[in-house]
């Protein structure tokens, strides 16, 4: 039972800290970088995951994703599958709801860097995409890495919005958070406990990992 | 200066409502908690408002699956009355001493069947047409802890296509969760009990009932919880439950009536 | 040919709106923009760069336009073939000294690249910083780096803002001499931004004064420097007599060394450096003392008979341009002017002592 729920905690966790890191990243570039009508506004939506509880936000992802949602419901009429109690969702709540952490970080450590290097690679004939790639993102570095293990320490613990747009399917979609709670519901206390050291070895090793990895190189 | 004199009076005004929460408690009204299998709730309602009314004692229900609600009370939860929806979970109880002797009574008794989300396109006659490919999710009790769960899966086994449905199987919480999934339209088809249909308001509908014989009869225990606070309050509202006027709100509630 | 016309408005939204109007060409070489902080020089730079375009005008270099208001061309920041070295160097923390170069570089084979940046390296005196990072790198290095990483892009021309601002002075002298002769063998023309008079002088080909936006003065930089042509100009050269010359002679007995300008012979204070030696030097016009009649029996080192060019009157203080085989500014008193009845053509005697003679950094 734990492992099935370990491999398909790092499955999920996984994807969803890729996806988190492209498209948080892309979010915190444009966020940091552009102005434009209705910045504030996307924002404070992108921001909204964050702050809302999480069955706030499975509420929201049920009636959008859903199989009669406002998009589940065209999505399964054309193709009759829905992403409601898949792995698919369980990896849909973790993002949503990780999200607005890797954009705030990703935002604050694009705008810590001095915008004049960009301007010096563009005058080089650099296109912006390149200097993007090239000089901001490596020097926002340090930043995205810490937005990112803080995502994935979120991600891996999420349950509200799981449990609802994914169910609590063992094998499927019980993360381990989910296997956790139905082993406290069912008085499995031996199994909670292991689960629960697990998970908790688990994030230690990833967060102690990461600051060793993003301490300043020494000097020979 | 005058940022510390903001400060000072900010506090006086904090303690001050703190004590007055304190000093200000409601006068502690007689009440009994009563743990209740969900498939229970709308009954229990009526029973406990009609309870009070007569005796001045109010009844406080705790919801939840009859599996979790029993690991509450072997923790030790300070619930006067449980009221199970299987027998199981009221057994492990008075195995481990925690029901008040001679307070068990069995009060009531309902059928499982299948439901449908009103609208859709699938048509059912009977459990066995389940086994069809069409069915692809079928929600159902988490067996371990929800009643309703047990019973369908010892349905189907008894039918003979629990292992063909496993894969297909949703399992949820407890029963109006299963019932909810229905409602929504996330799966085809669902387990519950007929008591609980009324309260989809239309848009779960009956497709077909258990066969008869495929599981243990489904009865409802309800018994005193031996440490209860309120032992005597406890007994009165089991005997309301299980007289006439009980049973006949239970009826009306979709339950079948036990003698 | 480089030419520009650039009127833009600046300031941000609310605060004093400041208006720069200029008009600038360079036909090669090095051409200085001289004037205080503030005064819009690196503004004017970065609308050259394209890094923020002008309200109204036209930049062209030759017959490639970068941008012109009228037919609403623009040529984009990264196809001016412009190199850009920029006051703090901004060179990129996270690469080596090579990668920075290399990052500028347009070649299309990688090995070729890797050629010319090492050959550019070595020719600023930095190969062997060429793996270390920025942050280990002593100021002249950086500049250096900095210098090599604009050439690498193979421009067209050459923007420099106040790049030895942040380097002590022997560096600085070094680097100067090193910048003229790299102008000398690239070929392209240089805009070079300065408010230090020895930098103007040492490089200028030619020179425009900026003050307050606008161009007030243009001219070779001794020219200027010598003969400011108004009271704003005078501001902002400031009262410095500023000569290029080369060390003749040195007189230990007396401490002093005799600088010869070209058309004039200077005895300044002694200063260790050898004969031949090419300097900048500098008189404040307020330590000129002159007098109509010719004296011998003085103190100062330097007795100096010449004709006032131009007197240029002020409320609280009176300026005199004197040409003695060079141009001389004189500070003195409006009085002074109405008593010995100075005008232009008026011969006069100046006292300059060695001491007053320096040598400017």
């Amino acid at each position: 039972m734990i492992w099935n729920a370990l491999k398909l905690s790092l499955l999920v966790v996984g994807i969803a800290t890729i996806l988190i890191g492209l498209v948080g990243t892309a979010f915190g570039y444009l966020l940091a970088r552009r102005s434009f009508r209705g910045k504030d506004l996307l924002d404070a939506v992108l921001t909204l995951p964050m702050v809302l509880p999480p069955t706030v936000t499975g509420y929201y992802l049920i009636l959008v994703l859903g199989r009669r949602g406002l998009l589940g419901g065209p999505l399964y009429a054309l193709t009759g599958w829905t992403v409601t109690f898949s792995m698919g969702a369980a990896v849909v709540a973790a993002t949503v709801v990780a999200l607005p952490l890797m954009i705030k970080s990703a935002r604050a450590a694009i705008e810590s860097v001095n915008v004049e290097y960009e301007v010096a690679s563009r005058i080089m004939g650099k296109s912006e995409w390149e200097t993007m790639l090239r000089i901001t993102l490596p020097l926002a570095g340090r930043g995205l890495l810490a937005g990112l293990v803080l995502s994935f320490a979120r991600a891996l613990g999420e349950f509200g919005a799981t449990l609802m747009l994914a169910g609590n399917i063992p094998g499927r979609t019980q993360t381990m958070p989910l296997l956790i709670f139905d082993a406290v519901m069912a008085g499995e206390d031996a199994l909670a406990r292991w689960a629960a050291l697990i998970l908790t070895a688990m994030s230690v090793a990833v967060v102690y990992a990461t600051n060793r990895l993003s301490r300043p190189r020494k000097r020979a | 200066m005058r940022r510390e004199r903001f400060w000072k009076k900010a506090c006086a005004i904090l303690v001050c409502c703190l004590v007055s929460a304190a000093c200000f408690r409601a006068p502690r009204e007689r009440e009994i908690l009563v743990s209740t299998a969900i498939s229970l709730k709308d009954a229990f309602e009526e029973l406990g408002e009609l309870y009070e009314r007569q005796s001045g004692v109010a009844v406080r229900l705790n919801l939840g699956s009859s599996g979790v609600l029993q690991k509450q009370i072997e923790g030790g939860a300070p619930a006067d009355v449980f009221a199970s929806a299987g027998m199981r979970q009221m057994d492990v109880l008075e195995s481990a001493g925690l029901i008040a002797p001679g307070t068990r009574r069995t009060f009531a008794r309902n059928r499982l069947v299948v439901v449908l989300p009103s609208g859709s396109p699938l048509e059912l006659e009977s459990f066995e047409g389940l086994a069809g490919p069409e069915w692809a999710r079928l929600a159902i009790g988490n067996p371990q802890t929800v009643p309703a769960g047990q019973y369908a899966a010892e349905a189907l086994e008894h039918l003979r296509i629990w292992d063909r449905l496993q894969a297909r199987l949703v399992p949820a919480g407890n029963v109006r969760q299963v019932l909810d999934y229905v409602v929504r339209g996330e799966v085809d088809a669902g387990f519950v009990y007929a008591s609980d249909v009324p309260s989809s308001r239309g848009k779960a509908v009956i497709a077909a009932a258990a066969p008869e014989g495929s599981h243990a009869p489904i009865l409802y225990p309800i018994a005193q919880v031996r440490d209860a606070a309120s032992p005597g309050e406890a007994r009165a509202f089991i005997d309301l439950v299980a007289g006439g006027s009980g049973q006949a709100i239970l009826e009306r509630h979709g339950f079948l009536p036990y003698r | 040919m480089f030419e520009a016309r650039i009127q833009m408005r600046l300031g941000s939204g609310g605060k004093n709106p400041f208006e720069v109007d200029v008009s600038l060409s360079s036909p090669g070489g090095i051409t200085v923009l001289f004037g205080h902080s503030g005064a819009g020089k690196t503004s004017i730079l970065r609308a050259i760069a394209g890094i923020r375009n002008p309200d109204a005008g036209r930049i062209a270099l030759g017959d490639r336009v970068f941008f012109d208001s009228s037919s609403g061309q623009s040529l984009p920041v990264g196809r001016r073939r412009i190199g850009y070295v920029f006051q703090d160097q901004l060179l990129f923390p996270h690469l080596t000294a090579e990668q920075n170069v290399l990052y500028g570089a347009r070649d299309r084979s990688r090995h070729r690249a890797r050629a010319r940046v090492a050959e550019l390296l070595s020719t600023l005196g930095v190969a062997r910083a060429a793996r270390r990072l920025p942050g280990e790198l002593s100021g002249g290095e950086r500049q250096r780096v900095a210098l090599a990483r604009a050439l690498a892009s193979d421009p067209l021309i050459l923007l420099l803002d106040e790049p030895l601002s942040a380097v002590d002075v022997p560096t600085r002298t070094r680097l100067v001499e090193e910048i003229a002769s790299i102008q000398r063998r690239s070929g392209i023309p240089f805009l070079y931004v300065t408010h230090n008079h020895s930098e103007a002088v040492r490089l200028g080909d030619r020179m425009y004064v900026i003050d307050d936006g606008r161009v007030v003065q243009t001219g070779t930089p001794l020219e200027i420097f010598n003969a400011p042509r108004s009271a704003p100009v005078a501001r902002v050269v400031g009262t410095e007599n500023v000569f290029a010359g080369e060390i003749t002679g040195h007189n230990p007995e007396d401490g002093t060394m005799t600088v010869d300008l070209g058309a004039c012979r200077i005895e300044a204070t002694h200063a260790d450096l050898a004969a031949g030696s090419r300097v900048t030097i500098g008189i404040r016009s307020e330590d000129i003392l002159i007098s109509r009649e010719h004296l011998t029996q003085t103190s100062a080192r330097n007795v100096l008979r010449g004709r006032i060019r131009r007197v240029i009157l002020q409320a609280d203080k009176a300026e005199l341009v004197v040409r003695c085989g060079v141009d001389f500014k004189v500070s003195i008193t409006p009085a002074t002017v109405r008593i010995l009845g100075l005008e232009s053509g008026t011969e006069i005697t100046m006292l300059i002592k060695a001491r007053a003679v320096h040598l400017l950094a």
